[in-house]
Formats: structure tokens, C-alpha cells, sequence
């Protein structure tokens, strides 16, 4: 359902993303992993439409077969909110402090179809009762700020899909909640996702959340996808070097609550830091931060297919080889 | 888990392609990207104060030389450039001298307003959190109060004059420098390193001059050139009303309101005290606008230019 | 609400009790005596001391400054020592021109610089919104009484098409009343529309980068359309705030106004009384006039609370 080809995007003559080959069949649910500054976020945001306008992208983002970057503005916004829906990360920010919240739940849905004030009033409750909200018909008139974090969250999800759009791109749509009220959301978009066979393009740069809610993940760095494929194939066979950093960086819990032997041990962090826009190294954007990169990596890796879709771009992988 | 040996960081990791955080952007290559309005605010300012000080030294004619037989001549006129006043003083002379008034009312008021209305606001920020809230509040209503009325009362009692005049431009500004220093102010005293200080057994007084002062400065010297500005749109518009100085000391605002009645005799004769005004105020705004833009770019991307 | 307009409405009192300790202290206190001050240097010393007592000079300061507030309120403020009228008749009297310029300035400069500042905020990269920058920047540099002289010269002088001063009363003749204060009208406009846009302009700029106004755009709005339904009414708060600072810009203007207009309001009357040194109508009007600065400041926190329902909020709770 989205084909992302050669997908590129300049800022001040910087390249700063691009990917290559990127897809997300209809129903399925992708997560986008890395770091901050790795990409994931502009790769997002270029998908939807919503770039700077400094920023220039150029390829081909194929929705239903559509290429997107070709559209103006004009078009997009026909298609952007209707059939493609954006949850943001800090919802109490996201979300019009002087605006209630039914207007801003009902927003899309009054730009894309001409129901009626009653009809809408009622997709509205409708849409909050199912984000799990309870008293919709109080809270359509509240105000952002006299909600919680969650419920907050809730209601941008429910805004995003009032129209029953196709794809959802959320945004580290828990990063900014409380622990307790994560593993809730993510759960109602899962099962939002199940219901309605509406796809989810999943950033974040947590890979325990990824796993929890993606089917896929594709892993990104320096505004290239290194590594992608099933979320259980690449968290338990990982092959490029910066995914293996990834998950080796996550200590987890130890097995069987043998703690002894998990104390005294290092933490693996991976060296050096995310270089800035336009600092990345040439080749393959990882090498001056992986402890396995040699002469050759100054040259692109190839992308190496697997089974399954699981495909990376390294020259040392780890695992068999 | 295996014992994968921990990489380390050192000179030979790190290569030409590894980003190592930025030195701060040294002043010099910020001046580099100077702005236009810098340039254009800086000429028109050193244009006004040469003019001034050159007062001191040369003018055209000397000051309140009367000429009663070229009375209103317009520009153009041998001898005289920018044409004469209903006295057939010269224009360019009386602008410059014009010129020399505002700049030292605007000087002698910014600077004392800066001074005592940067102590209080300063004194202010650092005070005990109870008070701050009745205190700003209390230069707060300063504020809203425009410097014409306090000119007045003050003229009304002491009489009219450049030093009433500027008395009243300081009573005024010292709100204006006071509130504009609070907030920034506040917000340097709440950052780490001046509770490391409090730590260290620093006394307050101390971190406010040498921390915080230094910290805000940048914001001070926009200031002072925004206040420049009011100060002197303030002293023309009392010395048009005739409140604010009196002849034979020569002022823009007295001279536009001799103009007055002679609108329809010689009409060119406002234009030039007016454009002098525009000028020079305009010129001290781009100034603070550039210097925003230079000193702070982070609140200069979401201001203006 | 009802908790934050009494807020407000101390405030407003709060701040008219110290304008009036301030005015009062300036008056009273510095230099040297009013008596000196009206009669002049050479009055015999029979003639200040009778005057000294009928002012009640004599009493202790306190007492006079109660004096006075108590006249305010009753309405008897004294009587002009060169002129001979009273003083507040004289207010009252002379309150309808300056109200009207000011009313008038109002309306046409804030949706005109609403107007202006947000389209060069949606325009902020091109051409078009840099021009109204830099127009705004040229405003506020013209002093309004330049501004007015320059209209005088070519709608009045010139053209013919406005008179060059005067005030009709509306009472009189409303179309004959709103040409007398177009000029006036127009040239106090200028400078708080220049000053204003230039402030909306910088708080709708603000607030195109916030969030919600992409959030607008995700549900398929265009910058445009997120800028007006979203973005307006968040950058009002600000602005209100900001608004509030310009009145007193405002009241200033319309001194000046007055004077270049010959109109017979209470700008003309403050400068008048001025110059020939009448400290204690002086004293009055400046009273006045700040009172007028301070409630059009509490109508605008009003409003303010009307905007942002966080601050109702805020204050309920905090009561």
C-alpha cells in the first residue's frame, strides 16, 4: 500500500534522508527505529507532507499506487487528514490549548466530508468512546488542559482516525507519557490497527515499543534504512552492526531473576555520537562508530536479501555471514 | 552474555568524518553574516551622531543667525541648501544643531534609565520570591503610564526646559529598562551554575552583577538602543508642544511646530525636521534589530528581518 | 470568571492608588512650592500665605492627598487659578473629542494591524511579508504629530478635501463631526497600527511553529487555513498583553493629536494648562488620563480571560 522508492531529502544542499526501498503492505504495522538525529522522524514527515519548506524531497512515495511527491499542496491536503492520519509526540502540545476537543476531534472530518453538524457530533462520540475515553459527551467540550497526558493522547489518536484513513503515521506517540499509560496506548493501536485494517507507520526510538506493536521494522541511521525485515527475525538474528549495537545497548532483564550475574557488568553503549547534518562519513554512515569497520566500508554496502524480507546493507554483519 | 570487549574512544577512532561538538560560533564568524539592517542602522546612527558632534565644531551658519531679509527661501536657494525658516535661519544649520539636542537629551536619559532601571529590575529578579510578584506588578503600572503625562506634571511644577524634559524621559524609561530586565533576568538565576555559585558562598549582590548582568547584557544593549529611539521621538514631540526645550536652544520638534502656520507659505519646510526624526529613530531601530540578530539568534529567527 | 475579572478589578484600583500617589508625590514634592509656582516669584508674601491656606497647603501632606482623591470621587477638583473654571466640569466637558479620536484610532488600527500582521506572518519567507516589515519599520520610526502635519498639508491644505482643525460635536452634526476627526483619526493610527503589526506579526510567527498548528495541517488544512482557525486565536494572547502597553502610546498620541488639530479635549487642555503652569489641573488631569490608560487596560484583561480559558482556569483554582 506504500512504496517508498529513492526517497531523498535536501536541506541547505545536505542530503539528509535517503532510502532506498522502503514498503508497507496494506494492514501491517512498520516500525521506524533509531536514534534522535538518526532520520526517522523527517522520513515521516516527508511521507506526510509536511516538511519545511526548506526541506526538498524527490522520489517516489507511492500510496495506493499514487505518488505523493508529485501532488501539491493543494491536492495533498485532500488526501492528507483523510486518508492518511498523524499522531504527534507531545500531545499537550499537539493539541490547541484554546480549542475544545470536540472541534479538534471533528476537525478533519468536517474538512473532508459534508455530514452534517448532528452526523458529526455523533462520529465524534462515536470515535471517543473508541479510544476507550470515558463520558464522551462531557469531554467534547473540555479544554486540553484539563485532561491527562493519556486521555490527551487518545483524543489526537481518535482525531486521527476520524475519517478511516488507510495509514497512520505516529509519531513516538508515548514517548512523552507516563510508563503506566504507555503499554495502554500502544494497545489501542494495535487493536485500532487490527479493527479497522488501517496501516501503522510506527516511529520511535524505542525497540522494545517497536517490538510490542510492529509486525516489521525497518532500523535507521543517518537517514538510511540499514536493516529491515520481520521485528522477531532482526531483534534475534540482527545483521548489521548498528541494529546488533541497538539491542546490545538494552540490557533487558535478566533471566530468571538471576541478578547476580547481571551486576558488575558494563553497559555497551555505542561510541562517538550521532554526527550532525552533513557530518556522516561516506559509505556506509556508521563506520566511524563501528568496531568492525574496515577499508571497505568507505564504499556503499550492497543490500543483501534474506528470507522473509529481512534485508540489511553491511559489509560486516554480524551472525553467519 | 559474551564478553564483547568494550570499544574506547581514542585519538585513533576518532577520524576525520567523526563529528566532535562544535566550538561555540565564535562572535567573528556570526559578524561575518551580518545583517543588512546592522549596516543600514549603524550608517544612519553614525550619520546622526557625526552630524551632532560635528555641530560643536562647524555648522553652515552660525547658531541663530537671524536674517530677516531671506526670510523662507525654499530649497534650492544659493547659500542656502535646504531653503530658511520664517527667522531666515538656515535649515541645515538650525537640523544640526536640532541634532546636537536630541542627542544629548537621548544619551544623558538612556544612560541614566539604563543605569538605575536595570539596578532595580535586577534587584528585583533577585529578590525574595513574595515580593517579586507585588514589585513587578508595581513597575507594571509604571509602564502603562505614557512618559507625555509625567513631562507634563513635571513642567506644569518646574517649569519647561530641556532638563524637565529630560527628567521626565528618565522617570519614564526606568520602568521600561526595569521590566525588561526582570524576566531575563529571572531566568538566569534559576539556571545551575548560579546555585553552584550560591554553593561556592557567593553573596547574592555578587552573582547578579558578575553572572547574571553579564548574562543579559546582550539583551541591555538592544535595549539601549530601542530606548535611544523612544527617547528621542519623546523629546521632539514635548519640544513641539512647547514643553519640552525652550528657544533659542534649537529642537526638531520645536522646529516642526513653527511649520505649522506656515503650511500653506512654505510647505517644504516641515518635510526636513520630520525626516531628520524619521531617520534617526529608524536608524536606531535597524541598529537593535541587527544587534538582536547578532547577539541572540535564537530569538532573532522567530523576531523580524 | 468571576474570580479573575475581581482580580482584575483590583489590580486596576491596586494600580490607580500608586498612579495617584506618583502623580501626587511629583506635584506636591518635588521642586518648590504650588503657590510660588501659580502666583509667580514676585507675589507679595500676603497673597501666598492667603492662598497657601485656601489650597490647604498647610495641612499635613496626607491630608491633602485624601483631599484630592475625595474631590475626584465627588467630582470637585478645584478651580483653575489662571482660567477660573472648574476643573471637572472642564473634564467632562472636554472628554467627547478626545474619547472619539481615541475610540476611532482603536478601531481602525487593530483589525487593520490583525489584518496586516498575520498575512505578512503566512507570507513571512517572501517578498510580500518582508514589505510589510519593513513599511511597519519606516511607521514607527514618523512621529505622529509629523504624521498629522503631513495629512493637514495634503488633505487639508492641498486638497481641501478635510478641514485643518476644529471639532464638531457629534450632538451637532455626526457626518460634519467624523470629518473633523478623520485627520486626527488617521494620523493616531498610524503609529499604533505600525507598532501593532509588527507585534502580531512576531506572535503569529510564534505560533505557526507551535504544534498544533501542524497537527491542523496533518488533518488536511493549508498553512492558510491552519493560520486562521488555529493560529489567530492563540496568537491573541500575547498580543492582548502587548495591547495593553500601547494604550498609554495611545493616550499620548492623542495629546498630541489634539494639539496639532486644535481639538478641545483633554490632550489640549493638559498642555494648555501646562504651559501656563496650573500644577493643580495639571495634577487632576493627569489623574484623569491614567485612570482613562488603566480601565482601558482592565477591559482588555477581560478579555483576555474571555480568550484563554487556561487563565480563567488558572485563577479559579488559585483563588
Amino acid at each position: 500500500m506504500l512504496e517508498i522508492r529513492d526517497l531523498r531529502v535536501h536541506i541547505d544542499g545536505h542530503e539528509i534522508i535517503h532510502i532506498d526501498e522502503l514498503d508497507l503492505p496494506a494492514g501491517t504495522r512498520l516500525g521506524l527505529v533509531g536514534e534522535s538525529g538518526s532520520g526517522k522522524t523527517m522520513t515521516a514527515t516527508a511521507i506526510a507532507g509536511l516538511l519545511p519548506n526548506e526541506a526538498k524531497a524527490s522520489g517516489t512515495v507511492r500510496f495506493d499506487g499514487q505518488d505523493l511527491l508529485e501532488l501539491n499542496d493543494a491536492e495533498f491536503s485532500k488526501i492528507r487528514g483523510k486518508r492518511i492520519g498523524f499522531v504527534f509526540q507531545d500531545p499537550a502540545r499537539a493539541l490547541n490549548p484554546m480549542m475544545r476537543i470536540g472541534r479538534q476531534v471533528s476537525e478533519s472530518i468536517r474538512l473532508h466530508t459534508n455530514l452534517k453538524r448532528r452526523a458529526v457530533n455523533d462520529k465524534v462520540l462515536e470515535l471517543l468512546d473508541q479510544v476507550q475515553l470515558p463520558d464522551p459527551a462531557a469531554l467534547v467540550r473540555r479544554y486540553p488542559h484539563q485532561l491527562s497526558g493519556g486521555q490527551q493522547q487518545r483524543v489526537l489518536i481518535a482525531a486521527a482516525i476520524a475519517t478511516d484513513p488507510e495509514l497512520l503515521i505516529a509519531d513516538e506517540p508515548t514517548t512523552a507519557l507516563d510508563v503506566t499509560v504507555q503499554e495502554e496506548i500502544l494497545q489501542l493501536l494495535i487493536s485500532l490497527s487490527e479493527q479497522r485494517n488501517m496501516s501503522v507507520l510506527f516511529v520511535s526510538h524505542d525497540l522494545g515499543v517497536i517490538r510490542f506493536v510492529c509486525d516489521r521494522v525497518a532500523v535507521i541511521y543517518g537517514g538510511h534504512v540499514v536493516e529491515t525485515g520481520c521485528v522477531e527475525h532482526v531483534v534475534s538474528d540482527p545483521r548489521h552492526r548498528y541494529t546488533a549495537a541497538l539491542l546490545a545497548a538494552n540490557p533487558g532483564m535478566p533471566k530468571d531473576d538471576d541478578f547476580a550475574s547481571f551486576m558488575g557488568q558494563r553497559l555497551h553503549t555505542i561510541p562517538g555520537h550521532v554526527p550532525a547534518v552533513g557530518k556522516f562519513p561516506g559509505g556506509c554512515r556508521f563506520r566511524n562508530r563501528c568496531e568492525h569497520a574496515s577499508a571497505s566500508c568507505a564504499e556503499a554496502p550492497m543490500p543483501v536479501t534474506l528470507g522473509d524480507g529481512h534485508r540489511y546493507s553491511c559489509w560486516h554483519p554480524d551472525g553467519e555471514s | 552474555m559474551p564478553d564483547t570487549p568494550i570499544p574506547t574512544i581514542t585519538a585513533d577512532t576518532i577520524d576525520d568524518d567523526t563529528a566532535i561538538p562544535a566550538p561555540p560560533a565564535s562572535v567573528w564568524r556570526r559578524i561575518a553574516r551580518v545583517p543588512i539592517t546592522l549596516y543600514l542602522g549603524g550608517a544612519l546612527v553614525s550619520s546622526f551622531v557625526f552630524v551632532a558632534l560635528l555641530s560643536f565644531v562647524w555648522t553652515p551658519y552660525p547658531p541663530n543667525h537671524l536674517n530677516m531679509s531671506n526670510r523662507l527661501e525654499p530649497p534650492g536657494t544659493p547659500g542656502f541648501l535646504l531653503g530658511t525658516d520664517r527667522a531666515g535661519r538656515d535649515v541645515i544649520t538650525e537640523l544640526m544643531l536640532g541634532a546636537r539636542n536630541s542627542l544629548y537629551v537621548s544619551v544623558v536619559s538612556t544612560v541614566v534609565a539604563m543605569i538605575i532601571g536595570t539596578s532595580i529590575g535586577l534587584a528585583i529578579a533577585g529578590s525574595n520570591r513574595y515580593f517579586q510578584g507585588p514589585l513587578t506588578r508595581l513597575v507594571d503600572t509604571g509602564l502603562a503610564l505614557p512618559g507625555i503625562l509625567t513631562a507634563l506634571v513635571l513642567a506644569a511644577k518646574l517649569g519647561p526646559g530641556n532638563t524637565t524634559a529630560t527628567l521626565a524621559i528618565i522617570a519614564w524609561q526606568i520602568p521600561v529598562a526595569a521590566r525588561v530586565t526582570i524576566g531575563p533576568a529571572r531566568q538566569v538565576l534559576a539556571l545551575d551554575f548560579v546555585e553552584a555559585a550560591y554553593g561556592y558562598g557567593r553573596r547574592r549582590s555578587y552573582i547578579l552583577v558578575r553572572h547574571v548582568l553579564r548574562n543579559i547584557s546582550p539583551l541591555l544593549i538592544v535595549l539601549g538602543s530601542v530606548m535611544f529611539a523612544a527617547a528621542i521621538l519623546i523629546e521632539a514631540a514635548l519640544a513641539f508642544l512647547g514643553v519640552g526645550v525652550q528657544p533659542p536652544t534649537s529642537s526638531w520638534g520645536r522646529f516642526l511646530s513653527e511649520t505649522q502656520s506656515l503650511l500653506e507659505a512654505a510647505p517644504f519646510l516641515m518635510f526636513f525636521p520630520g525626516l531628520a526624526i524619521v531617520f534617526t529613530v529608524l536608524g536606531f531601530n535597524l541598529l537593535g534589530d541587527g544587534l538582536r540578530t547578532v547577539l541572540d539568534p535564537q530569538q532573532a529567527r522567530t523576531g523580524s528581518s | 470568571m468571576i474570580r479573575y475579572t475581581l482580580r482584575s478589578l483590583f489590580s486596576l484600583w491596586f494600580a490607580a492608588f500608586v498612579g495617584s500617589i506618583a502623580v501626587f508625590a511629583l506635584v506636591n514634592v518635588l521642586g518648590g512650592d504650588i503657590v510660588t509656582v501659580l502666583l509667580g516669584r514676585e507675589a507679595a508674601p500676603v497673597d501666598v500665605e492667603f492662598m497657601r491656606e485656601e489650597l490647604g497647603l498647610d495641612r499635613p501632606l496626607v491630608m491633602q492627598y485624601l483631599d484630592w482623591l475625595r474631590g475626584a470621587l465627588t467630582g470637585d477638583l478645584g478651580t483653575s487659578y489662571g482660567m477660573g473654571y472648574d476643573i471637572f466640569d472642564e473634564i467632562v466637558r472636554r472628554i467627547e473629542p478626545t474619547l472619539m479620536i481615541t475610540v476611532g484610532a482603536l478601531l481602525i488600527s487593530v483589525p487593520l494591524s490583525l489584518a496586516l500582521g498575520t498575512y505578512s506572518a503566512i507570507n513571512a519567507k517572501k517578498v510580500r511579508g518582508g514589505f510589510v516589515d519593513v513599511v511597519t519599520q519606516v511607521g514607527i520610526a514618523i512621529p505622529t504629530f509629523w504624521a498629522g502635519l503631513l495629512f493637514v498639508l495634503l488633505f487639508a491644505v492641498r486638497l481641501g478635501w478635510l478641514p485643518t482643525g476644529g471639532y464638531v460635536p457629534l450632538a451637532e452634526n455626526p457626518v460634519g463631526s467624523l470629518r473633523s476627526i478623520t485627520l486626527p483619526v488617521l494620523a493616531l493610527s498610524l503609529g499604533v497600527t505600525a507598532v501593532f503589526t509588527r507585534y502580531v506579526r512576531t506572535a503569529m510567527i510564534d505560533v505557526m511553529n507551535e504544534d498544533f498548528i501542524r497537527s491542523a495541517m496533518a488533518r488536511g488544512r493549508s498553512r492558510r487555513g491552519a493560520a486562521l482557525v488555529h493560529g489567530v486565536r492563540n496568537a491573541s494572547i500575547p498580543l492582548v498583553t502587548v495591547a495593553a502597553l500601547q494604550f498609554g502610546q495611545l493616550l499620548a498620541g492623542a495629546v498630541v493629536v489634539e494639539n496639532v488639530f486644535v481639538l478641545p479635549g483633554i490632550g489640549r487642555l493638559i498642555v494648555t494648562a501646562t504651559l501656563g503652569r496650573e500644577v493643580v489641573v495639571v495634577q487632576s488631569l493627569a489623574l484623569v488620563i491614567m485612570l482613562f490608560i488603566l480601565i482601558l487596560n482592565f477591559l482588555v484583561d477581560i478579555a483576555y480571560g474571555f480568550l484563554d480559558p487556561r487563565i480563567r482556569d488558572k485563577a479559579d483554582a488559585n483563588a
